[in-house]
């Protein structure tokens, strides 16, 4: 009976060592998913917005007049860049706005596609160029690249 | 004993782990828009380059008339000439406040810029234009600048100062 009474002791004894030693474990565990699910996370939205930079690139590259400047405002609002559609993978929804914010407000071209999946993540991008207006005008206009994918 | 040791070690590398993947997803995820949208060098040359679209007329010596077509660059050269020779600062207040709505509308709401004309003197630079919102807070600015074309002796140089504005986080909105 003595010898069985130490037995009791020595394991509630170790009680306190296991309830560490799984916390450690439990612990350990959950910071590696949370970690990996942050570093995916940030991965997914730094290829969006690099997605989103190179949507705005391709759209400047369409404004551009192939010397060292861009197409008049007139000339831009004419323009289509449905195009781009090309440069976006499937399932991942896109949209490109070209607007003149000075001296007036207005939106010149509209471009989007990729259904209406739902939202999980979001890149963006935007530029700032000058356009020529009227005779010696000249305007800013902004593009704006938006892409998101639901996964 | 050893157990305890063991993961009392293991625990505080992984919180010193898990510190540095929070710190830099902040850093990459909280900042995007300041990094990506807005380099400083092109914004200032969009802006000197961008017609200021409205005509006025300063009331200064000879009568200065600005049209809608100037640039915002001519004008805030004009502006420094003006002042290096003696004219009072009020009579562009009107066209400073245009060129500030203009920065404003190219900036957007994350970011608030001030556009300084300084003069230089004895080596140093000294402020004869400030066209800011508000004093700069001094943290995360950007800063670009282009000298003027000389008139005589006198070199000024436009500088545009971008910071983030201090908006309320609205991510998990």
């Amino acid at each position: 009976m003595r010898d069985d009474k130490r037995g009791v002791g020595g394991f509630l004894e170790d009680i306190p060592v296991l309830v560490f030693v799984l916390a450690g474990v439990v612990t350990l565990i959950g910071a590696s998913v949370w970690a990996a699910g942050m570093r995916s996370d940030l991965v997914r939205e730094v290829e969006l917005e690099n997605l989103a930079g190179d949507l705005v690139n391709r759209a400047l590259w369409g404004l551009s007049d192939g010397v060292d400047g861009h197409v008049s405002v007139d000339r831009m609002a004419q323009l289509d860049l449905s195009q781009l559609s090309g440069r976006v993978p499937a399932g991942t929804g896109w949209l490109v706005s070209v607007n003149v914010i000075h001296p007036w407000t207005e939106q010149l071209l509209l471009a989007q596609g990729g259904g209406q999946n739902h939202v999980g993540y979001v890149g963006c991008g935007c530029e700032l160029i000058n356009a020529p207006y009227g005779t010696d005008g000249s305007a800013v206009v902004k593009v704006t690249a938006v892409v998101w994918c639901s996964s | 004993m050893d157990a305890i040791v063991f993961f009392s070690v293991a625990i505080l590398i992984c919180s010193i782990m898990l510190s540095r993947t929070y710190q830099e997803y902040r850093d990459e995820v909280k900042t995007p828009e300041f990094d990506a949208a807005y380099d400083v060098s092109s914004f200032m040359e969009v802006l000197l380059r961008v017609s200021i679209g409205e005509g006025m007329s300063l009331n200064v010596t000879g009568h200065i008339t600005i049209r809608p077509t100037t640039t915002v660059g001519e004008c805030l050269a004009m502006e420094a000439s003006s002042l290096l020779h003696g004219e009072s600062p009020d009579a562009f207040q009107g066209m400073n406040n245009l060129i500030l709505i203009i920065a404003g509308r190219m900036a957007g709401q994350l970011v608030v810029p001030h556009v300084w004309i300084l003069h230089s003197l004895n080596d140093s630079w000294i402020p004869v234009v400030e066209i800011e919102n508000h004093p700069p807070a001094g943290e995360n600015r950007r800063a670009a600048w282009f000298d003027l074309p000389a008139d005589g002796a006198d070199r000024c140089r436009v500088t545009l100062v971008l910071e983030p504005a201090l908006l309320l986080e609205s991510r998990d909105i």
